[in-house]
């Protein structure tokens, strides 16, 4: 009867804050966020702005029942002991499904792990944990996680390189064997969604959107790539070598960065970021499994939660919750005409529940593809066999002289 | 810091002046010339010799006589009249390692007097100034005239003599108003490091309740052109409140103490706070707290007491009014309040067996400020909590004392997290989460009790009445506040008892009576302990 009771009472969850388009942007809160969502339950969600190192976080409360994270296996285990949400009912004592979801909590967790603390400039951790507490309490605490992290990985300055690559190279089987369970189908298991599905899901849409991206193209070098394709860009000659010869190699580098930015467009099916040259290695990885990445999109809509999310204005008079500051960049990620592309990051919007046009590898693109090289390399020869000329007349007109 | 009052008398140089050491005070100086005898005959010689005894005799003691006199003659021109004298100079002697400037500032009135009458009120103060230093063994004040050009004048010596060991410790038991039990402080003292009367120490106090402090302080008595010693502190503290409200404390903190006169006191203090439940049983409320926090804030203390007894006050009145404020930082992420309390206290004597009648009243409130202010919960920390052990006549810390109820025994509580075992739900408690708003007020008539050795001893009887409430306003709740719900918050108690003053603190035997309590408060009737510390 007690269970009952509690079952009517709403739960809520206690998470970390939302940003990158994430309801909630911590690795270890997303699955359960998704996995209640799987179960269709109701449920509110508050933020903890103020405890980032708290291994408690995420809990679903529900009047005085409360389910920690760091007991009985995790939220969503103490969820299914207790009865109240038990979407692996038939199938938790499946082997292969064990091992699958012993492979994602390992291995896939622990490069999460080392992208975000210890393979990165760490502004994605600050932004999901830090950014709430005062700068010196913020600063204190991300050093003091990043050493944390390292332990944890076990991570030594002697076995830094070696420990990356086992990591990544644990990612890359993890993903590939993901990838072969999932085939085409709508769920790894039984084609019903399951804890596994979550807790992949929650890993997944974090990778791909929040992991911190490398820029190899400066702002200058965006806005010419940019003149260049609406055909309005102003070659800057170059003195020294003449202005005929300045200009040509000024339009092969806009070209040539323009073939980059192309390139790297098509390497991804869900972005299209004009200064985006390189990804994570973790997402490039991920992103090498079309398989994963449509399961992912076609999953995104669980996002959208019936409730409303916190950085929707009329969440924050919530007056229990502790976590009623949002960040101004939450706000700009949300757009009300559904899923559409931020400005400067993926987001999956949370506002409408709309589906994303699939970019796929179309003929024409590759036959593009293929054109652009054979262009950049004939401008190249050309370049070459001016010089050569160049070079040679000038040293007949000064031997004449 | 107030001013010490007047202790130790000044030196005043010898009774028998010389022509250079005479005080100018009389502004004259008799002189008499010895006689001189001389014999011829042995036998004349000898009664010449004999009369020459007495007439020396006689002139000493003429001479003490009209020394004396004039020093009669001055005391009376004292009493009765402004003799007027000014300061040529002041000179410090025995200062090896102090620093002159030092010295010079607690003497600084000794330069601005213009009688007789300002410089011996003056010399008493500067001597009691240089004593509340700490860092002397002894202080002594000379008076002598002053250059014959410069009639009127007199120099004042000012001799020090320092403390042998600059390092001191000490060691005992007290009580604070913000811990729960008693705590063992060991503390260490180095004096005048660096000459600049520089008091530096360090302390480690312990409680029963697992509550520890570790800190360390300097105090300089100048600090550049401030008037008032200046203090710096850095604590580390550890608070376990895991039997009341479900959480521990620990903090790191830096206070200093910016002003300190007789009245008035200004202190800043930022600390890193954090707040954890290692037990996880903690209420929905507290479950929202918990996590790290920044504090920086300017406390102003304005204090009059006029009791004439911190332990026992039969007569007088005190009132103490202090105001902090929180998030003075420009980060907005900082924890936010405005905190004010207020306490009265009077004691009006009855005139029989030493009986007097003690009331008192304290209040407080405390209410965030910044955007969204109204839907914000105060901080759990700084919030008010009702109940404990000490006494409130003693006490002048804001609302704290309630007889009859135990630490944090009453106010709003909440449900703690759902325990299992065994296949039962278990009731686990409740947290007291504190108030708001907080209101005491009592009555207390002590005595002497009949027997003479208890008379003697301090040991005396009361009997008293205490009522208090705890209340929430933040997060919207004061709209629900209406002056029926707030009379009906009121918890009651009364009760008789022998209170024991000690050296060290002053322990109260009481039976205490609960005439009213809400559910979840943690009032009991019978016999209880009460201990304060002046």
């Amino acid at each position: 009867m007690d269970e009952a009771n509690r079952v009517r009472e709403k739960l809520t969850l206690v998470a970390r804050k939302g940003c990158f388009g994430l309801p909630t942007a911590c690795p270890s809160c997303l699955p359960v966020y998704i996995y209640l969502r799987l179960a269709n339950v109701p449920f509110d969600i508050e933020f903890n702005l103020i405890n980032p190192q708290a291994d408690e976080i995420p809990y679903v409360e529900s009047g005085d029942y409360v389910a920690y994270n760091n007991e009985k296996g995790g939220v969503i285990e103490a969820l299914k002991e207790d009865g109240m949400v038990d979407l692996d009912s038939e199938i938790s004592m499946v082997s292969e499904w064990i091992s699958t979801k012993a492979m994602i909590c390992s291995w896939l967790s622990a490069a999460v792990t080392y992208e975000l603390w210890l393979g990165s400039d760490g502004s994605s951790a600050h932004k999901i944990y830090y950014s709430d507490l005062p700068w010196p309490v913020g600063k204190l605490l991300y050093l003091k996680q990043m050493v944390v992290a390292k332990q944890v990985l076990g991570i030594t300055n002697e076995n830094a390189e070696r420990k990356s690559e086992e990591i990544y190279r644990n990612a890359t089987f993890a993903y590939k064997a993901l990838s072969a369970r999932l085939g085409e189908q709508s769920f790894f298991f039984e084609n019903r969604p399951t804890s596994l599905d979550a807790i992949f899901l929650g890993h997944a849409l974090f990778t791909l959107q929040a992991l911190p991206l490398e820029s190899l193209v400066t702002a200058d070098q965006h806005a010419a790539v940019n003149m260049l394709i609406r055909g309005e860009y102003v070659p800057r000659p170059w003195p020294c070598l003449g202005e005929a010869v300045g200009m040509f190699l000024s339009s092969c580098r806009l070209q040539l960065l323009c073939w980059i930015c192309k390139k790297a467009e098509e390497r991804s099916n869900h972005h299209l970021l004009h200064n985006e040259l390189e990804s994570s290695v973790l997402r490039s990885k991920l992103a090498e499994h079309n398989n994963l990445l449509r399961y992912a999109d076609s999953k995104a809509h669980l996002l959208v939660a019936g409730s409303p999310f916190p950085s929707v204005p009329s969440s924050h008079s919530d007056p229990s919750s502790s976590a009623s500051r949002q960040g101004p960049s939450n706000r700009s990620n949300f757009n009300d005409s559904g899923l559409e592309l931020a400005k400067d990051r993926k987001i999956l919007s949370g506002s409408k529940p709309k589906t994303k046009p699939k970019r796929e590898k179309t003929q024409e693109e590759r036959t593009f593809k293929r054109r652009s090289k054979y262009f950049l390399l004939t401008q190249l020869v050309g370049v070459l066999v001016f010089l050569s000329l160049l070079g040679g007349s000038e040293d007949t007109e000064d031997y004449d002289s | 810091m107030a001013v010490p009052e007047e202790e130790s008398p000044i030196h005043k140089p010898p009774t028998v002046p010389g022509p250079e050491k005479e005080p100018a005070v009389n502004g004259a100086a008799d002189e008499e010339d010895d006689d001189d005898f001389v014999g011829d005959d042995e036998e004349e010689e000898e009664d010449e010799e004999e009369e020459e005894e007495e007439e020396e005799e006689q002139a000493v003691t003429s001479t003490m006589r009209s020394a004396r006199a004039r020093m009669e003659g001055l005391f009376r021109r004292l009493s009765t009249e402004r003799v007027p004298l000014r300061v040529h100079d002041v000179i410090v002697k025995g200062n090896t390692k102090t620093k002159d400037s030092v010295i010079e500032a607690e003497i600084e009135g000794l330069k601005h007097i213009g009688t007789v009458q300002e410089l011996l009120q003056a010399a008493t103060v500067a001597n009691t100034r240089l004593h509340g230093l700490g860092i002397f063994q002894g202080v002594h004040i000379t008076l002598e005239a002053g250059p014959h050009e410069l009639p009127g004048t007199a120099n004042v010596i000012v001799e020090v003599v320092e403390t042998k060991s600059p390092f001191s410790g000490d060691f005992g038991l007290y009580t604070k108003p913000g811990v729960r039990s008693w705590m063992l402080e060991g503390s260490a003292r180095l004096k005048n490091l660096f000459g600049y009367g520089d008091m530096w120490d360090g302390s480690l106090s312990y409680s029963w309740d697992q509550a520890s402090e570790v800190s360390a302080g300097v105090s300089l008595p100048r600090f550049k052109r401030l008037v008032t010693p200046v203090m710096a502190r850095v604590t580390l503290l550890s608070q376990d409140w895991l039997k009341f409200s479900s959480y521990k404390e620990r903090s790191l903190g830096l206070s200093l103490g910016l002003l300190s006169l007789k009245n008035h006191a200004v202190e800043y203090n930022v600390s890193w706070r954090m707040l954890s439940d290692p037990s996880q049983m903690s209420s929905r409320s507290v479950r929202r707290q918990l996590g790290h926090g920044l504090l920086s804030s300017v406390k102003y203390i304005f204090k009059v007491d006029r009791r004439n007894s911190p332990l026992r006050p039969t007569q007088g009145y005190a009132f103490v009014s202090t105001s902090q404020i929180s998030g003075i930082v420009p980060d907005y992420r900082s924890v936010r309040f405005f905190r004010q309390e207020f306490d009265l206290r009077c004691a009006v004597p009855l005139g029989f067996y030493n009986t007097a009648l003690n009331f008192g009243i304290s209040t407080g409130v405390i209410f965030p400020w910044g955007c969204g202010f109204l839907k914000t919960p105060s901080s759990l920390p700084e919030r008010f909590f009702l109940g404990g052990n000490s006494s409130p006549v003693c006490t002048l810390g804001g609302p704290t004392s309630l007889w009859g109820f135990k630490t944090r025994g009453l106010g709003p509580a909440e449900p703690r997290r759902e325990a299992r075992g065994n296949g039962n739900d278990e009731n686990s408690g409740t947290d007291f989460l504190g108030g708001d708003l907080a209101v005491t007020a009592f009555t207390d008539l002590s005595f002497d009790l009949p027997l003479r050795v208890l008379r003697e001893a301090g040991i005396h009887g009361h009997t008293f009445a205490c009522a208090g409430s705890l209340t929430k306003l933040t997060e919207n709740a004061f709209r629900n506040l209406s002056f029926q719900k707030f009379h009906d918050s009121f918890r009651t108690s009364a009760g008789v008892g022998i209170i024991v003053p000690t050296k060290l603190f002053r322990m109260e035997v009481n039976y205490c009576y609960i005439l009213k309590q809400l559910e979840h408060d943690r009032g009991k009737t019978g016999v209880q302990f009460s201990f304060s510390s002046p």
